[in-house]
């Protein structure tokens, strides 16, 4: 079974190591540096998921890989713009890029990034022969790495963004596998909210009238920016614009000049060339572009099982004060999550109650502010929200702000809880309802 | 000092400063992204707050303004040298510059016949003393200074808003003052609301007032946003502005108050707390049975329930002037006005923001048009001396213009070498 689950981090290892050897000098030893890299990388999120909080190590894998796609976006931008005739003062950083000493450096960070991704799969507790096998199966793939990169054709190269451009989809597609370290689910989420925000914003300093004063149907289609499609399409779009730049700054290279050629079969022929080079260095970012694409899948169908619980009715007493028992038919304190349904005029709010790993109780709408209310289903160390699919750590339940379910104010007596039916209703139709105008039609 | 100045003059007016400053910008806004989830609201604070964001955003309109200024002085030099003005080339000009090998220069036989293919293919040209021109097609220049004017409005009028905009939010009530206007002056005489059938708003809600001390009326609607004192008049939301007076059997004192609720649209409750008393008034508005909008007639109905800790003491209806007494409560509603929750926003960046969007919208028309109908085309041959240049210039199509400037070059070749 763990063999099972560390087999896309291998194949992604030895992808990245593959195309790390592809035109280097000292094969063996970048091939070492690789292993190493690897397999401190797998140490160092073995370790740290066993001795700190779970959520830093995943929190710190998951920032490295998110600035090693923003070093990629860099690199992928600048490469287009030169490609465009534009010219920048970065000479001397390609050619530190391109000594010996730099690229073992980079290739030990690339492959120390994949063992993180690994070793966070495997959890702190890992069996010692794990260990080795893995460190062999690590080594064979170094090997057959160097092996496979020697037959490869000579044609087969790419730019500099072309090689960063695979490597980075190698890391994507093997974080892609752990939905902890994913990074498309909440790329889509910031997009999600980044809209959300722009648009508030946009109408706040344009002063455009609110939703009060809007045909519905306009709204609808304002709402529209809400949903978790522009989510989706925004999140692709970022996800996949580096490697579309890097297709672009191939494909808008300029041609050679052959005005100086007073032969029309010589301009061809020198033409034909170029054109020919061109299209074999877009095949390695062909196949990040394919790489990228399936991590976006495994994104979007991760194969998880959620705690889902019905919501229970609850009614609140002549005050509007609703109470909820701490042990009862339900019991508040067994650390999952407890879903209730409360209706007043007409008005229907979802919330839950949990126990945080703090061992605090924490009540919140089943909904956040952003997204529509599909509401959160709970899994190991986080709950999710089923309409974004971000995954919330269960220490940050019950903070405001993003994804998180929106807390309600709660008194905890000894007895159980106690919160406002009134202010439950008004909370939901304060922060939820306004981003659910597309299917109610205005607020 | 003039170097100096040439090199900053060259840093400034490149087309990279826009694209790099705006990645800086989306750089800082993923890193904010990191550590909180208000990233825009926060990254426009810090720019607000922060000289050398500020600085940075400021180099966006400033950058566009002095490309405006290099590409136009690059456009009219490029006219005059295809007019046939003797002018140096500068580099940049053109796409391509290809120097034509000494004693390869073109006869006028050779001349004539380069320009007939030319204008065979649809070329107009011009032959001077000097050189050849060849063009065809439309400018596509009007729409990259569109474009910049458009960038330079609306990163200028972002700055502008950042950094100057100054919002105040009060209550409109019928009656009273707007507010942040003197004594006596800009009284809402009346705030009407309706239906309105218009493209983008269904209602159509108007303050109206007056000043008492001139006589001069105002009127302020929902959009296009007018002026108060030199402040755009913003309204949010609506309310219901009550006065109530209260009293129980332990408080026969009683407790009056005045506050602007946020009660609209009927069965949207607000509660206000008696103060040291334990007591809540919630408040809510009654919807009319003939479904008629209460804001609209100015028909205001409360429903009011009276709470003490988590028990109900009593609940009623009242008007405006009415009064609830029962076991010793009463509750007196004194008044009850329409209200508008409403920004008074003095920002001069939105008037540029508007102009930005119009500005790009044309120069989105102009280049399609170009490049749909005949981009620019440009060919210039010229010997100065004994040496000479081949310059061409493209703007779209520029397969076939290569071609032709290749058998152009061709055929100078062919001729001196025969």
């Amino acid at each position: 079974m763990i063999a099972l689950k560390l087999v896309p981090h291998l194949v992604a290892f030895f992808g990245m190591a593959t195309v790390a050897l592809r035109g280097a000098t000292r094969r063996g030893m970048l091939a070492g540096t690789a292993l190493a890299g690897f397999l401190v990388g797998t140490g160092f999120a073995v370790v740290s998921t066993g001795s700190v909080s779970g959520q830093f190590s995943f929190s710190l894998v998951r920032a490295l890989l998110a600035l090693s796609f923003l070093l990629f976006c860099a690199v992928s931008f600048t490469a287009l713009y030169q490609s465009l005739g534009g010219s920048l003062p970065v000479g001397w950083l390609e050619r530190l890029s391109s000594r010996p000493v730099s690229r073992s450096c980079a290739l030990f960070l690339a492959s120390a990034a994949a063992g993180a991704v690994a070793g966070c799969r495997l959890g702190p507790a890992v069996p010692s022969w794990v260990w080795g096998a893995l460190a062999a199966a690590a080594a064979v793939l170094v090997l057959a790495a160097v092996l496979l990169e020697s037959r490869l054709p000579a044609g087969l190269s790419t730019s500099r963004a072309g090689y960063l451009a695979l490597t980075v989809a190698f890391l994507l597609f093997s974080a892609s596998w752990s939905t902890r370290l994913d990074l498309f689910a909440p790329l889509t989420m910031k997009v999600m909210k980044f809209t959300h925000d722009f648009v508030h914003q946009f109408f706040e300093s344009m002063l455009i009238p609110d939703h009060l004063f809007i045909h519905s149907y306009l709204w609808g289609y304002i709402g529209l920016l809400f949903g978790k499609e522009v989510g989706f399409w925004g999140g692709l779009i970022i996800w996949f614009t580096p490697v579309v730049m890097v297709f672009l700054a191939i494909g808008l290279e300029r041609l050679p000049s052959v005005a100086h050629l007073r032969q029309g079969a010589q301009r061809r022929r020198v033409l034909a060339e170029a054109i020919r080079t061109r299209r074999m260095r877009l095949v390695l970012p062909g196949l990040a572009l394919v790489l990228l694409a399936s991590a976006v899948y495994r994104s979007l169908y991760p194969s998880v099982e959620y705690w889902d619980p019905k919501p229970v009715p609850v009614t609140a007493n002549a005050g509007g004060e609703i109470f909820l028992p701490r042990k009862g038919e339900i019991d508040l304190m067994d650390g999952k999550l407890h879903k209730y349904v409360f209706e007043r005029g007409g008005k229907t709010a979802r919330f839950f109650v949990l126990l945080t790993p703090s061992g605090k109780l924490t009540v919140d709408l089943d909904a956040c502010a952003i997204c529509k209310p599909d509401g959160y289903g709970q899994a190991e160390g986080t709950v999710l929200c089923y309409y974004c699919k971000t995954l919330i750590p269960l220490e940050t339940v019950g903070k405001p702000g993003g994804c998180n379910p929106v807390p309600v104010p709660f008194t905890e007596q000894d007895d159980g809880i106690h919160l406002s039916g009134v202010t439950l209703i008004n909370t939901w139709s304060g922060t939820v309802q306004s981003t659910t105008r597309t299917t109610e039609k205005g607020k | 000092m003039r170097k100096l100045f040439v090199r900053l003059w060259r840093l400034i007016s490149s087309r990279a400063v826009t694209p790099a400053v705006i990645a800086i910008f989306l750089v800082l806004y993923a890193l904010v992204a990191f550590w909180t989830d208000e990233a825009l609201v926060v990254l426009m604070q810090l720019v607000r707050s922060n000289p050398v964001l500020t600085a940075l955003l400021a180099l966006l309109p400033l950058n566009s303004a002095c490309c405006l200024i290099a590409e136009t002085r690059a456009f009219w030099f490029r006219r005059r040298l295809l007019a046939g003005q003797e002018l140096p080339v500068l580099p940049g000009l053109f796409d391509e510059e290809v120097p034509l090998a000494l004693g390869a220069l073109p006869s006028p036989a050779t001349v004539t016949r380069v320009k007939g293919n030319l204008e065979s293919a649809g070329y107009r040209t011009r032959v001077g003393e000097r050189g050849t021109a060849a063009w065809r097609g439309l400018n596509g220049f009007p729409a990259r200074f569109l474009y910049l004017v458009g960038v330079l409005c609306l990163f200028g009028g972002i700055l502008v808003s950042l950094t100057t905009r100054v919002s105040l939010r009060g209550t409109v009530v019928e009656g009273e003052s707007l507010p942040g206007a003197g004594p006596g002056e800009g009284v809402v005489s009346r705030i009407s609301y309706a239906k309105a059938d218009g493209l983008v708003l269904s209602k159509r809600l108007v303050i109206e007032s007056s000043d008492p001390g001139s006589g001069r009326r105002e009127e302020y609607g929902i959009y296009p946003p007018a002026r108060f004192k030199g402040a755009f008049v913003y309204p949010r939301y609506l309310g219901v502005g009550v006065a109530f007076r209260f009293s129980a059997p332990e408080l026969p004192a009683g407790y009056q108050q005045q506050a602007p609720l946020s009660i609209y649209p009927p069965g949207k409750e607000a509660e206000v707390a008696v103060p040291d008393t334990g007591y809540r008034l919630r408040f809510s508005l009654q919807a009319p049975a003939d479904g008629s909008d209460p804001y609209s007639t100015g028909k205001l109905v409360i429903n009011f329930k009276l709470l003490k800790g988590a028990a109900e003491v009593a609940a009623g209806t009242l008007a405006s002037g009415g009064e609830f007494a029962r076991d010793g409560y009463r509750l007196a509603l004194l008044d009850a006005r329409r209200v508008v929750v409403t920004d008074l926003i003095k920002d001069r960046g939105v008037v540029p923001i508007w102009l930005a969007g119009a500005f790009f919208l044309l120069a989105l028309c102009y280049w399609v048009t170009v490049r749909l109908l005949g981009p620019r085309r440009e060919l210039y041959i010229t010997w100065r001396g004994g040496a000479g240049l081949a310059l061409s210039r493209a703007e779209g199509r520029r397969r076939r213009h290569n071609e032709l400037f290749h058998e152009a070059l061709d055929r100078i070749a062919d001729d001196s070498a025969h």
